[in-house]
């Protein structure tokens, strides 16, 4: 059975990846120029994660289009508060170059979620790197939460952060114009918005849309998990 | 006791004048275009489009002055907020650009109906589902036709009707097109033309099937007009 | 010594930026958003502005249109160093003019030691006009 892929979203999806790639890219460039006039190697050090969240963007689109195809998607009891501590060690290093608070925050214990393993930790890591890399105005401090709290429905599990301008209808509007305007969050973020338009694709397919949502008095963006009917093991 | 006038106006320009004033120009449907001077907006540094907003339309209160041609602004109360304008960088600067065109281009005493192409513009810029590309042509096409310089898009150099089958180049002296072997211009380059001659707005232009392929050399022709004839 | 407001909203870019203008002498206020970087200005008057086009909330467009406004700010050159192609806003010799933008750089084309050299000349040329 073929399972079409939906090119024309596709396709904006990869404008705006093709979009926030320069970005790492020019920070690589200019860092190795550094380093050669510097005689340094801070700044080849972070080389490394510059070009390991580079190949992350790409290998997530990648992933986004495959599960695209998937007839069915295989899911799993996955930990959520394993993922968010996994996905913040993940960003430590980019988050300490920006400058940048990263906090995991977690509201008690939570029964397993069911969901696609690699495609929740690739939408996090993506969300993750969006809201690392916007910077805050300078009256606002840049923090980053990785957050969890319990609904009616599920486990509600996000990133949130300090920016301003993450409202629910700035949201809407950037997913009618990620791909077409070179700023899908022109409000709160100079980049592409690739990050969060890779990690909605990514949680569109396991059926949990990315929202707009609060934690700890911080917006951001979140998804909403089932939980798994297994037994939480320790 | 002078009389205050009320009017609908667009914002072309702003400027900082002395300590804490600044001197803005307007465009509004009646009185063309005049200037203003705002008394005390401006301390500290205001935030970004503060005040009378660029890119919008706003109800203008202001009184004449009797010496000069910079009168007084009393009150502005905003109409419509263009604000999806700068939510688009490349929307940006187009619209600035519209205002510097608009500006240049009523140098003398303007008619209303640069107020209303410029609304339009405003209006259709805003709209982020209709491509600049659309608007840029239809734009500089009104432009063309309120000062009086529309092209002959009816006949050629010789007065025959333009056909369907016939390919064309554009006589700059003559304002219209002349039959030639592979010439850059086809029926459906002076069909688009027509429309946006036409059509009261850009939403328009972008209905037409295939208008997509043939933009680029329509605004490029239409341009290179207005380069020529009118100081924008 | 010279200062240079660089609005940068990339932290990694503008520390890179920001070392290199400071190593050849110049003092550096850095800010990533627009509303800040006026409020820099005003603060601190600079003597050539470096600008990143695509900002988040207020974008360049707006910053220039802005920054131009302020008679005190309009003889500061502005060199745009930024990530979108100048082909996208058609930007000719013409259009830098209309919007007192001394130089057009683009970003992933331009190397630290351009960048320097670019800053460098327009330093020498305003004040060539001073």
């Amino acid at each position: 059975m073929v399972i079409s892929v939906d090119s024309g979203s596709q396709e904006r999806l990869l404008r705006a990846l093709a979009e926030q790639i320069k970005l790492p890219l020019i920070q690589i460039a200019r860092q190795a120029e550094l380093s050669q006039l510097t005689c340094s190697d801070k700044a080849l050090k972070s080389i490394e994660y510059t070009a390991d969240m580079a190949i992350r963007l790409i290998d997530s689109y990648l992933l986004s289009i495959h599960l695209q195809t998937q007839a069915s998607l295989e899911l799993e009891p996955v930990s959520v508060g394993a993922i968010l501590q996994d996905t913040a060690h993940r960003l430590d290093r980019l988050a300490k170059e920006y400058n940048c608070t990263l906090e995991v925050h977690l509201t008690g214990r939570y029964e397993p979620v069911m969901a696609n393993r690699q495609s929740l930790e690739a939408a996090y890591t993506m969300l993750g790197y969006a809201f690392i890399e916007s910077a805050p105005p300078v009256a606002l401090k840049h923090q980053v939460i990785l957050g969890a709290h319990r609904s009616q429905k599920g486990v509600v599990a996000g990133i949130f952060g300090t920016q301003p301008g993450l409202s629910a209808d700035a949201f809407r509007r950037g997913k009618a114009i990620f791909g077409s305007s070179r700023q899908g969050l022109p409000a709160v973020s100079s980049a592409s918005g690739a990050g969060i338009f890779l990690a909605e694709s990514l949680l569109k397919s396991m059926e949990t849309p990315l929202r707009q949502s609060r934690h700890r008095k911080c917006g951001g963006l979140a998804a909403t998990l089932l939980t798994s009917k297994q037994l939480q093991l320790i | 006791m002078r009389n205050q006038v009320v009017t609908p106006a667009i914002v072309l320009s702003r400027i900082d004048y002395q300590e804490a004033d600044r001197i803005l120009t307007i465009l509004t449907p009646s009185n063309g275009k005049v200037r203003l001077i705002a008394k005390g907006v401006r301390k500290p540094k205001s935030k970004l489009a503060g005040g009378i907003e660029l890119f919008s339309t706003n109800d203008v209160t202001y009184l004449p002055s009797l010496r000069s041609e910079l009168h007084t602004l009393v009150s502005s109360r905003l109409l419509n907020n263009y604000g999806d304008i700068v939510k688009d960088i490349q929307r940006t600067m187009y619209g600035y650009e519209l205002l510097k065109r608009i500006n240049r281009a009523t140098e003398d005493s303007p008619d209303e109906a640069f107020f209303d192409l410029l609304q339009i513009g405003l209006e259709s810029l805003n709209n982020l589902s209709l491509p600049t590309e659309i608007i840029e042509l239809w734009f500089s096409m009104q432009l063309l036709r309120i000062t009086g310089h529309t092209p002959n898009f009816g006949t050629d150099v010789d007065g025959q009707k333009l056909m369907v089958d016939s390919e064309y180049v554009f006589q700059h002296e003559a304002m219209a097109f002349e039959s030639t072997a592979d010439g850059p211009f086809t029926a459906n380059h002076i069909k688009v033309l027509r429309l946006s001659v036409a059509a009261n707005q850009p939403a328009v232009l972008a209905q037409v099937a295939g208008a997509g392929v043939v933009i680029q050399a329509c605004t490029g022709l239409v341009q290179s007009i207005l380069g020529n004839y009118v100081r924008v | 010594m010279k200062r240079v407001l660089l609005i940068e909203p990339d932290k990694p870019l503008s520390d890179i930026y920001r070392s290199v203008l400071v190593s050849d002498g110049y003092t550096v206020d850095a800010c990533a958003h627009a509303q800040d970087a006026v409020h820099a200005a005003d603060d601190n008057r600079p003597d050539i502005v470096v600008l990143e086009l695509q900002l988040a909330a207020h974008n360049g467009i707006e910053f220039i249109y802005e920054f131009k406004s302020y008679t005190e700010w309009q003889d500061i050159p502005i060199v745009v160093h930024s990530i979108i192609p100048p082909a996208a806003f058609g930007m000719n010799p013409r259009m830098q003019r209309l919007c007192g933008i001394k130089h057009y750089l683009y970003k992933p084309a331009t190397s630290l030691k351009r960048l320097r050299r670019i800053i460098l000349e327009t330093d020498l040329a305003a004040l060539g006009t001073t």
